[in-house]
C-alpha cells in the first residue's frame, strides 16, 4: 500500500474504489507521502503576522480545513501561498488568493484547494505560508485538521515563521519495528525544508543539511546523510533509518539529529512521523533545537538559535553605541575603583524557571573572588524587590522565579542585575564577565546605566 | 470481530478522555526547558502512554516527575513520582504513566504531569508521549514549558457539534481547564476562569459559565455546548474563550478537543493566549513577546524626552523577532498623537551588532511594516537585538521634548528599555 512516489499517489487513487478499505489505504499512501502525522499543536503564544503550516495536503480522499483567526478590532488580509514538495506534480510556488478574516471573527476554509484554487490537479503536499498583508499590525492564529469524510485524520497547528533556524535539531523516540502478534509494524518518516525568503530572490543559495540516526545505545547507524534543500522546498526520507542505511530488522528509541551545513543560517524546517502499519495512526514530532549556532552570546548552548532564550549566556561587554557618524564601540563591562562605582544590566527572564547568574573574573575565567572588588544582586521589575545576591556576593545558582502569580502580574518580566564595587578594589577598574543560565531562557545582559558613581547595597 | 473490539477499546479510551479524547500537543521548535508539563497524561487497562525525555547536556540529569489527577478520577491528590536519571546526552523511556508513577491509584486515570530538573545545574531537557493501545492507535502529547500557562484571556476557534448524517460523523468538543500547581505547593488560593461560545457569526451561545479551579487539578466540561446550554442542535466553526475572573494571575492551562463519535478520532488545540491584561491588545501575557508596547518612561522612572538644541539624544533597546514586521513611532505625551517633525525630535532603527540602519532616519518620527528579514539576514539566524535611536532634529530651541515611544510586531518584542540617556550626540 505505501507508494515510493507521490506521482503514482493520484493515479493509483483514481484506480481504487471508495470502499472502506480504500479510504484506510488511501489515509495510508497519504500520511506516507506527507508524512504529515496525527498532530501538532504550537505553544499558547499563537498570535503572529507570519503562519506556517509545516505540512498541507489536498487529495481525494482527504481534505484539509483550516480556521483563521482574527482577534483585532479591524479586517485583516491573510496572503497564502504554498510551496509544493519535491516529487509532486506543483512545480513551483503558488500564490493564493488573499482571505479576508473581519474583525474579532473566525474564517474557515474546507480544503487546501478552496485555500488555492489554482493547486495543480491530483493529490499535492507541501508547506502553507501565509502572513497578513497590510499597513497595520495585525496578528492572527492558524489551525487545520485534515481529516477524510469519516473525521478520521490527524491536526495541523500553524508555527510563527521566525521558529525555524538553523539550530542542530532532533527528534528523539523514533522506531522501525517489525510486526509481532500484539504489536503492529512501526515506520518512521522525515521531513526537511528550508523556509522561502521574502522577498523571493534575496538569496537562493542552496543549503546542505546532514542528517543522522543514532541508536537507542548513542551509537550512528547506518551513515550520516546529506540533503540538499533550496528556499521554499520540503525534502521527505521515507523510512528515515532506510534512508541512512541502517542495519536491518528491529530499532526502537532512536534519534534523528538535524545538522545545517550552509552559510548564512536559514530557517530549517524539520519534523519527523512515527507511524504503525497496521492502522496508520502516526505522530507528528517537530524537531527541537538542541544547539545553536549563531547570535551574539549563547553561541554552542543548548536551546534555540535566538537571543530572546538563550539558556546559557556570556557577555564581556554591549552592543555597539554609535556615539556619532559612523562610530561604533562596544561599551566593555568594568566598575571603577572606590565604593561608588556601578553598572546596571537588564535581562528578561521567564517564570516560573530557574535561573543562575555570576561574576566571571577574565583573567581567571571563573567566579570572581569577593577580593576582586565586585559584588551583585537582582532586583525584580518592580524595582525594589531583591531577588538574589546582595552585600560581597558574586552570584548565585538555581534561583526559582516564582510562579506566574507571583511576579508582574502573570507576564515574563524584566530584571535588573546591579554590579558595582564592593569597596574592596583601590587599584585599576575591575573588568568582568557576565554569566547568566536559565531553563527556558533569556536575553543578554545590556547595560541600562553605566559606570555610575552609586553605591546601592 | 477483533478489530471491532479494538475499536470499542479505543471508544472506551476517548470516553475515558472526555475524559479526553485529545489527539496530540505538541509545542514549539524551542523545546528544552528545565520544567516541562505534559497537559494530559493517562494510564488505562487498554492504553499506555510513552514517555520519551532527552538530555542533551553533557552531564545527567535528574528528573522529578509529579502527578496531577483530574477531577472525578480515583486519584485523590497529587501523587510525587520517583525522581529518575538521564545520562549525558542520552535519552530515556517509559513504556507508561505507572511506568514512571508506580504508586498511582488502581484503574483508569487521567491528569496532568508536571516534571522538573532537579540538579543544582542549568540541564534543560525535552519531552515527549505517545498513548497508544497494543495496535498501535494512539495519539501524541508533547511537553510545555510551565511559563507559557498565563492569565491571558484565550480562545480556541474552529469548533464543532454535528449529528452524523450521510457524508460526516457526529462530532462532539470537550474542553479542559486547569490551574497549574505552585511549587512549592503553599499559596493554594483557588481562581475561576469564566468560559463563553461564540458561534460562527459571532453571536454569544448559550450563557457564560464560571469554572472554578484549584491549583494542580484539571476540570473537565464534557460537551462544552451542552455545558454552557447552547441551543440544542448543530454548531459548527464556533469559538470559545474565556478570562480568568479571579486575583494574582495564575499560570493557567486549558485545551479543547474535538472528537468524532464514529471512529473516536480527535484532536487536541491549546487554547491561544489572545488578550494581556487590556482587552485592546492582542497576544500573550509575556512582556518578552509583546505585540503592542507604548512607554513613556523606562525601568528606573527616567522619563522619555530631550533637551533642546542640535545635539540631544536617547538610545533605547529593544528585542524584535525575524522574520517578522514591526513598526514604530513617537507620540506626544500629552495628545497621544503622532509627533510632528517641527516637534523636535526624530527617531531611527539600527541593528545593534551591525549598525545596519533598518528603517527611520532624519526628519521622521515613525516607519510602519518595517520587515526585519529572513533567518539567513542577521544575527547569524538568531533572532537579535535592535537600536531606536532618538534624538532631536534641530528644530526643537525651546524647553525639553517629552515623548511615548509606540512599537508593535507580529511575533513579539520586549519592552523600550533605555540604554543611553540624555547624550551630547547628533547622529544622523
Amino acid at each position: 500500500v505505501r507508494l515510493a512516489t507521490s506521482q503514482s499517489f493520484p493515479r493509483t487513487l483514481e484506480s481504487m474504489n471508495a470502499s472502506a478499505s480504500f479510504r484506510r489505504t488511501a489515509f495510508a499512501c497519504l500520511l506516507a507521502l506527507c508524512a504529515s502525522g496525527a498532530a501538532q499543536g504550537q505553544s499558547t503564544d499563537g498570535f503572529h503576522t507570519i503562519q506556517v503550516f509545516p505540512v498541507v495536503v489536498d487529495s481525494d480522499s482527504f481534505a484539509q480545513r483550516f480556521t483563521f483567526r482574527n482577534p483585532n478590532p479591524t479586517a485583516l488580509t491573510i496572503a497564502p501561498t504554498y510551496y509544493p514538495a519535491n516529487g509532486t506534480s506543483q512545480a513551483a510556488a503558488l500564490a493564493c488568493p488573499a482571505v479576508v478574516v473581519p474583525a474579532d471573527s473566525d474564517v474557515t476554509l474546507s480544503s487546501l484547494r478552496t485555500l488555492c484554487p489554482a493547486l495543480a490537479a491530483g493529490s499535492q503536499f507541501g508547506f502553507l505560508y501565509t502572513y497578513q498583508d497590510g499597513a497595520a499590525n495585525l496578528p492572527y492564529s492558524g489551525f487545520s485538521r485534515v481529516s477524510n469524510p469519516q473525521g478520521q485524520g490527524f491536526t495541523v497547528e500553524a508555527f510563527s515563521a521566525q521558529e525555524f533556524t538553523s539550530a542542530d535539531a532532533t527528534v528523539s523516540g523514533i522506531r522501525r519495528l517489525a510486526a509481532t502478534p500484539s504489536s503492529p509494524t512501526f515506520q518512521t518518516n522525515c521531513f526537511v525544508g528550508v523556509m522561502n525568503l521574502l522577498p523571493p530572490g534575496t538569496s537562493t543559495l542552496p543549503t546542505e543539511v546532514y542528517v543522522r540516526v543514532i541508536g537507542s545505545n548513542g551509537a550512528l547507524l547506518g551513515s550520516q546523510q546529506t540533503v540538499l534543500l533550496t528556499p521554499g522546498r520540503l525534502t521527505r526520507l521515507l523510512d528515515v533509518f532506510a534512508a541512512v542505511g541502517a542495519p536491518a530488522g528491529n530499532h526502537d528509541n532512536a534519534r534523528v539529529e538535524f545538522e545545517e551545513d550552509g552559510d548564512g543560517e536559514p530557517g530549517i524546517l524539520a519534523f519527523c512521523t512515527v507511524q504503525d502499519n497496521t492502522s496508520f495512526g502516526a505522530d507528528f514530532r517537530i524537531a527541537k533545537q538542541e544547539q545553536n549556532f549563531g547570535g551574539d552570546f549563547g553561541f554552542g548552548g543548548i536551546g534555540a538559535q535566538d537571543d530572546l532564550a538563550a539558556r546559557e549566556s556570556w557577555l564581556l561587554e554591549d552592543m555597539r553605541t554609535n556615539t556619532g557618524g559612523s562610530t561604533y564601540a562596544n561599551r566593555p563591562f568594568a566598575v571603577g575603583t572606590g565604593v561608588a562605582a556601578a553598572n546596571t544590566h537588564v535581562m528578561y527572564f521567564r517564570h516560573p524557571d530557574w535561573i543562575q547568574c555570576e561574576l566571571i573574573d577574565p583573567d581567571t575565567a571563573v567566579r570572581a573572588t569577593n577580593g576582586y572588588g565586585l559584588e551583585m544582586r537582582m532586583v525584580a521589575n518592580d524595582g525594589a524587590t531583591v531577588i538574589a545576591g546582595g552585600n560581597n556576593l558574586q552570584g548565585w545558582g538555581k534561583v526559582y522565579l516564582g510562579e506566574k502569580e507571583d511576579r508582574n502580574e502573570g507576564a515574563n518580566s524584566r530584571y535588573t542585575i546591579e554590579v558595582q564595587s564592593n569597596g574592596q578594589n583601590t587599584g585599576n577598574a575591575r573588568p568582568y564577565e557576565l554569566h547568566c543560565q536559565s531553563g527556558s531562557g533569556h536575553t543578554g545582559g545590556d547595560i541600562l546605566q553605566y559606570q555610575q558613581a552609586v553605591n546601592r547595597f | 470481530m477483533a478489530s471491532t473490539f479494538r475499536l470499542v477499546r479505543f471508544a472506551a479510551l476517548a470516553c475515558a478522555l472526555s475524559l479526553g479524547p485529545v489527539t496530540a500537543a505538541a509545542q514549539t521548535t524551542d523545546g528544552f526547558h528545565s520544567i516541562q508539563v505534559f497537559p494530559v497524561v493517562v494510564d488505562s487497562a487498554s492504553f499506555t502512554q510513552r514517555f520519551t525525555f532527552r538530555n542533551p547536556n553533557t552531564a545527567a540529569v535528574n528528573i522529578s516527575p509529579v502527578y496531577l489527577p483530574g477531577t472525578g478520577t480515583s486519584q485523590a491528590s497529587l501523587l510525587t513520582c520517583p525522581s529518575f536519571s538521564i545520562a549525558a546526552g542520552a535519552d530515556r523511556t517509559f513504556t507508561s504513566l505507572r511506568h514512571i508513577c508506580p504508586a498511582l491509584a488502581a484503574e483508569s486515570q487521567f491528569g496532568m504531569l508536571y516534571t522538573y530538573k532537579l540538579s543544582t545545574q542549568n540541564l534543560p531537557y525535552s519531552a515527549f508521549s505517545r498513548v497508544a493501545n497494543p495496535q498501535g492507535n494512539g495519539f501524541s502529547v508533547e511537553a510545555f514549558a510551565a511559563n507559557e500557562f498565563t492569565s491571558a484571556d484565550s480562545s480556541i476557534a474552529g469548533l464543532r457539534r454535528l449529528a452524523s448524517g450521510p457524508g460526516n460523523p457526529a462530532f462532539q468538543t470537550n474542553c479542559f481547564f486547569g490551574n497549574m500547581r505552585d511549587l512549592p505547593p503553599a499559596a493554594t488560593a483557588t481562581t475561576e476562569v469564566v468560559v463563553s461560545l461564540y458561534d460562527a457569526n459571532g453571536a454569544k451561545l448559550g450563557s457564560d459559565l464560571a469554572v472554578p479551579l484549584v491549583p494542580g487539578q484539571l476540570t473537565r466540561l464534557i460537551d462544552v455546548f451542552g455545558a454552557v446550554g447552547a441551543p440544542v442542535g448543530d454548531h459548527d466553526n464556533a469559538r470559545m474563550q474565556y478570562f480568568e475572573a479571579g486575583d494574582g494571575e495564575p499560570g493557567l492551562l486549558a485545551f479543547c478537543t474535538v472528537q468524532d463519535n464514529t471512529s473516536f478520532g480527535a484532536d487536541f488545540r491549546i487554547a491561544k493566549q489572545e488578550h494581556p491584561f487590556d482587552f485592546e491588545l492582542v497576544g500573550p501575557q509575556d512582556d518578552h513577546a509583546a505585540r503592542d508596547v507604548l512607554e513613556g518612561q523606562d525601568a528606573f522612572g527616567r522619563v522619555f524626552e530631550l533637551g533642546a538644541g542640535a545635539s540631544a539624544a536617547n538610545t533605547h533597546l529593544v528585542y524584535f523577532k525575524h522574520p517578522d514586521w514591526i513598526e514604530c513611532r513617537l507620540l506626544d505625551p500629552l495628545l497621544g498623537t503622532p509627533l510632528a517633525n517641527s516637534y523636535g525630535v526624530e527617531m531611527r532603527l539600527v541593528q545593534a551588532d551591525t549598525g545596519e540602519v533598518l528603517a527611520g532616519g532624519a526628519g521622521i518620527q515613525g516607519f510602519t511594516q518595517v520587515y526585519t528579514g529572513d533567518k539567513t539576514d542577521r544575527n547569524n539566524g538568531a533572532n537579535t537585538r535592535y537600536f531606536l535611536q532618538v534624538e532631536s532634529n534641530g528644530l526643537n530651541t525651546g524647553s525639553a521634548r517629552r515623548y511615548w515611544v509606540q512599537c508593535g510586531s507580529g511575533s513579539g518584542h520586549t519592552r523600550v528599555d533605555l540604554v543611553a540617556y540624555k547624550e551630547a550626540l547628533n547622529r544622523f
